[in-house]
């Protein structure tokens, strides 16, 4: 059990790889049959997250880790301009690993570490009108999960993990000046002609939360050549606290002489008094802590299995993730006693998603398995908020992939997975009266790689 | 087998293709913009007061989208933000210029000081199409800060802390309307204190270099085409009368002048003796010896054509001559640089016989609605919304035969 230990390694970052921000690509073989596994998973350990009940059964120990590398690849085009910006998001591996151990032919224990749900989505701030929402948002949800499989009888499994969550989330964006208001003042400072856009302020929150979650299945076994199977991971409200704090951004701007605000020509406005405050102790842009609450949803699978020869199965899964309870995010200043000033709520108001994939994997000799499949599934967020920070939609894979015989006990698998999104207008400004103002288009490249040891 | 094989794959194709009957979204082109020729795609305009929309002494929300630009723009079927000022605006526009009191009247009783700041637009400019700043001589086209440039409360409020050029750079325009150049001359002719002050005016060398200087600016963009527009002829507006006018009204029976205000036999015409006929009055100074004059029947006043207050013929000459040689030289930049020209002083002379009045109407309905005609708003120097729709069908009409395009004039 102490290699159990081995297994508690971070998982880090990924980002908009499945529905909502969900990652699904958790395991070099599964991923290259395009996730489909409630029924008939691999069997290295990865059913601890895609079907524990699949954990029944799996004799001896088995020892699997891995990383999926994705590439997300997109951009935004506004309307007016026809101006094009491309994401900006860098290589992210995102790691896994599970081991399992048989304590008796009946039960089958493991712990797996694994990220079902995670985003990145960074952006240029030059001239990115986005960057006012969000240009760098990043959340990573590593569960941590022990889990058990018992063969009940010949034709039923099941399985139940509980699996600790901690999560982090950072949000880095702009504050335009021209929606401040003016110290003193009842009017902002676009009223004084500060163009829309002015970058006076650089916020970052970043804040981390645990929880627990639980992730349980059953599979039966029709004959020997259907398997049903499915699985359930429930939902848990992570309450992040952390701190923002806020960076001074040089406007640039030297006022004309007349200007509005009284001051000499060439007075930059960086430099006037009533703009400091704003970044003083106890004013709206002080640093401090903060904290804000996400809900990491449902989210299950139901699927089946049929083996059509002793070499060759088919697959298919339908999974849903309960987005709708991601509908709601405050985030919640508390740098000082009934700290409201900047406050910010975000109503996503997410819907529920539907995921249809299709897969096969045939065994084209004892060293060599080939694999394969496809994968739809609807968007999460609503037309009215697809933003920088997550603009999502629906999208269809295609994944391929192989498994190799290495040599002895150890097993290598490699996968490939094509994600195109299809195109969705989204909006880039605060203000939600202006609108979906473009368009939002996104493919993703993701290769795995996996090994895996059988003791 | 083979028949559950094809069930299989049967169903799983019905749900896939139900899945997948959603479609990309697209780029979205508002109708209005469909019929856009692509040299419009992006049109900045920049300029002075005029390009700006200030009429009646003053800019708000209404004024501005009078302006020949924002006609244009729709013309072009373009997206084209503007600056909106709230209402009643800053300063609010004289809706009465002749009262009792002598003191003009304005939208909502402000002052020539109130000013109701930027309007908040429910969908923010995410940039300007109309960089135009009332007030603007050339080179606060490239400038706000130089000791010669002439920045003032619209500066700020219109631009921010930009320039002109450096706001038409953010836009990256495909065409650019210039109508620069009238304030280098209209600050000497308007001078109170000594209208006509020839060393305010900009010598046509600085004005050229200046000049060059927005050009070469709008060289570094994606522009490939544009207007330059001359200068106006600063003494042609209504806000001036020739000194033989005020003449001939003091010598008709009745005068409607008061009795103990004088005209001197110095604003004669020429044929009578005197320099009248090349003499002009502001409006201010001429009117206002005039209601000094009825407020104080005491005294008796007179006006002079040889005073500092007025532009004398030199001073005249000085002016005219600057113009043509502004032209000249924005005329020969249009043809150097494959840009249209238009000269805006065509449509003076287009204009019927009576148009622009040769001494204001201070009484009846008129004195009211139209003091200084219908192509000149009620400060004599800025059009009226005609004279703006005058103004872009002339553009159109120059636009049209530099480019070929088929830009429908205003109707």
């Amino acid at each position: 059990m102490r290699r159990l230990a081995v297994l508690l390694f971070a998982g880090i970052p990924s980002l908009l790889a499945g529905q909502g921000f969900g990652v699904y690509e958790h395991n070099a073989c599964t991923m290259a049959r395009a996730g489909v596994a409630a029924a008939s998973p691999c069997a290295d350990g990865s059913a601890i997250f895609f079907s524990p009940a699949a954990l029944a059964g799996l004799s001896g120990i088995h020892l699997s880790g891995g990383v999926t590398l994705i590439q997300a690849k997109g951009g935004f085009t506004d309307d007016l301009l026809q101006q094009h910006t491309d994401l900006d998001n860098p290589v992210v591996p995102v790691p896994n690993g599970f081991l399992t151990y048989a304590v008796s032919p009946k039960v089958t224990v493991g712990i797996g570490a694994y990220v079902p749900y995670g985003l990145e989505s960074r952006w240029p701030t030059a001239g990115f009108e986005g960057r006012f929402i969000g240009y760098d948002s990043k959340l990573k949800a590593l569960y941590v999960q022990p889990t058990v499989g018992y063969q009940v009888n010949d034709w039923l499994k099941v399985g139940l993990g509980v699996a600790y969550v901690h999560s982090t989330v950072e949000l880095h964006q702009r504050v335009d000046l021209s929606t401040l208001t003016v110290p003193f003042q009842s009017f902002t400072f676009a009223a004084l002609g500060i163009p829309t856009g002015t970058d006076f302020a650089d916020g970052a929150l970043s804040a981390s939360g645990n929880g627990i979650a639980v992730n349980f299945g059953g599979i039966i076994k029709v004959n020997d050549r259907l398997s049903i199977g499915g699985h359930f991971i429930t939902r848990k409200t992570i309450t992040y606290d952390g701190s923002a704090s806020f960076a001074p951004i040089a406007t640039g701007i030297k006022l004309a002489a007349g200007n509005p605000l009284g001051y000499p020509a060439g007075t930059l406005i960086d430099t006037v008094t009533n703009f400091k405050v704003l970044f003083s102790a106890g004013a709206p842009f002080s640093s401090g802590n903060a904290s804000t609450a996400i809900t990491l949803p449902d989210q299950g699978s139901i699927g089946l299995a049929y083996k059509l020869r002793g070499d060759w199965t088919v697959m298919a899964d339908y999974q849903g993730v309960v987005w709708g309870w991601f509908n709601s995010l405050k985030i919640d200043f508390n740098r000082f006693p009934n700290d409201t000033l900047t406050d910010q709520t975000l109503s996503p108001r997410n819907k529920d998603t539907h995921g249809f994939r299709f897969g096969t994997e045939y065994q084209y000799n004892p060293s060599l398995t080939l694999r394969a499949g496809y994968l739809v599934h609807t968007g999460a967020s609503p037309s009215d908020f697809v933003t920088p920070l997550l603009p999502e939609g629906a999208r269809y894979e295609f994944t391929a992939g192989a498994g190799f015989k290495l040599g002895g006990n150890l097993h290598g698998d490699v996968a490939y997975q094509y994600i195109q999104q299809l195109d969705r207008r989204g909006r880039v400004y605060p203000n939600s009266a202006v609108g979906n103002t473009g368009l939002f288009t996104f493919y993703a490249h993701l290769f795995g790689f996996g090994l895996a040891y059988t003791f | 087998m083979l028949r559950t094989t094809r069930v299989i794959g049967t169903a799983a194709l019905g749900i896939l293709l139900g899945v997948i009957g959603c479609h990309n979204d697209e780029l979205f082109t508002p109708g209005n913009y469909l019929t856009r020729d692509p040299l419009f795609d992006r049109y900045v305009s920049m300029g002075n007061s005029i390009t700006a929309g200030y009429q009646s002494d003053g800019i708000n929300d209404s004024t501005q989208l009078q302006s020949y630009a924002v006609l244009l723009s729709r013309q072009m079927a373009t997206p084209f933000f503007v600056p909106l000022m709230n209402k009643p605006g800053c300063a609010p526009p004289i809706d009465t210029v002749f009262r009792a009191s002598g003191v003009p009247h304005r939208l909502g009783g402000g002052t020539s000081t109130t000013c109701a700041l930027r309007k908040a637009q429910a969908v923010p400019p995410p940039y300007l199409n109309n960089v135009a700043v009332p007030g603007a001589s050339v080179l606060d086209g490239t400038t706000n800060l130089d000791p010669a440039a002439h920045p003032n409360i619209y500066t700020t409020f219109f631009l921010g802390g930009f320039t002109q050029t450096q706001m038409m750079k953010i836009v990256d325009p495909t065409f650019v309307t210039v109508w620069l150049g009238n304030n280098d001359v209209l600050g000497a002719a308007t001078n109170a204190a000594n209208a006509g002050d020839s060393t305010k005016i900009t010598d046509t060398l600085t004005f050229a270099a200046r000049y060059t200087a927005v050009l070469d600016s709008i060289r570094t963009t994606s522009a490939r085409g544009g207007v330059l527009v001359g200068v106006g002829n600063v003494t042609l507006i209504p806000y001036f009368s020739r000194g033989s006018t005020y003449f001939g009204i003091k010598n008709t029976s009745p005068s409607p002048f008061p009795s103990n205000f004088h005209v001197d036999n110095s604003c004669a015409p020429v044929a009578f003796g005197g320099v009248g006929d090349s003499v002009l009055v502001p409006v201010q100074f001429g009117l206002g010896l005039v209601g000094l004059a009825q407020a104080n029947p005491a005294i008796q006043d007179t006006l002079h054509c040889t005073e500092p207050q007025v532009v004398v013929p030199a001073e005249l000459r000085k002016l005219a001559s600057t113009v043509a040689g502004y032209n000249n030289f924005i005329a020969a930049q249009a043809a150097a640089r494959g840009y249209a020209y238009f000269d805006p002083n065509v449509l003076y002379t287009a204009l019927p016989a009576g148009s622009i009045p040769a001494f204001p109407t201070t009484t009846g309905a008129s004195a009211v609605t139209a003091p200084f005609g219908n192509y000149f708003s009620r400060d004599g120097v800025h059009p009226t919304a005609l004279a703006h729709k005058l103004v872009a069908n002339a553009l159109i009409g120059a636009i049209n035969a530099k480019y070929g395009t088929s830009l429908v004039t205003v109707p």
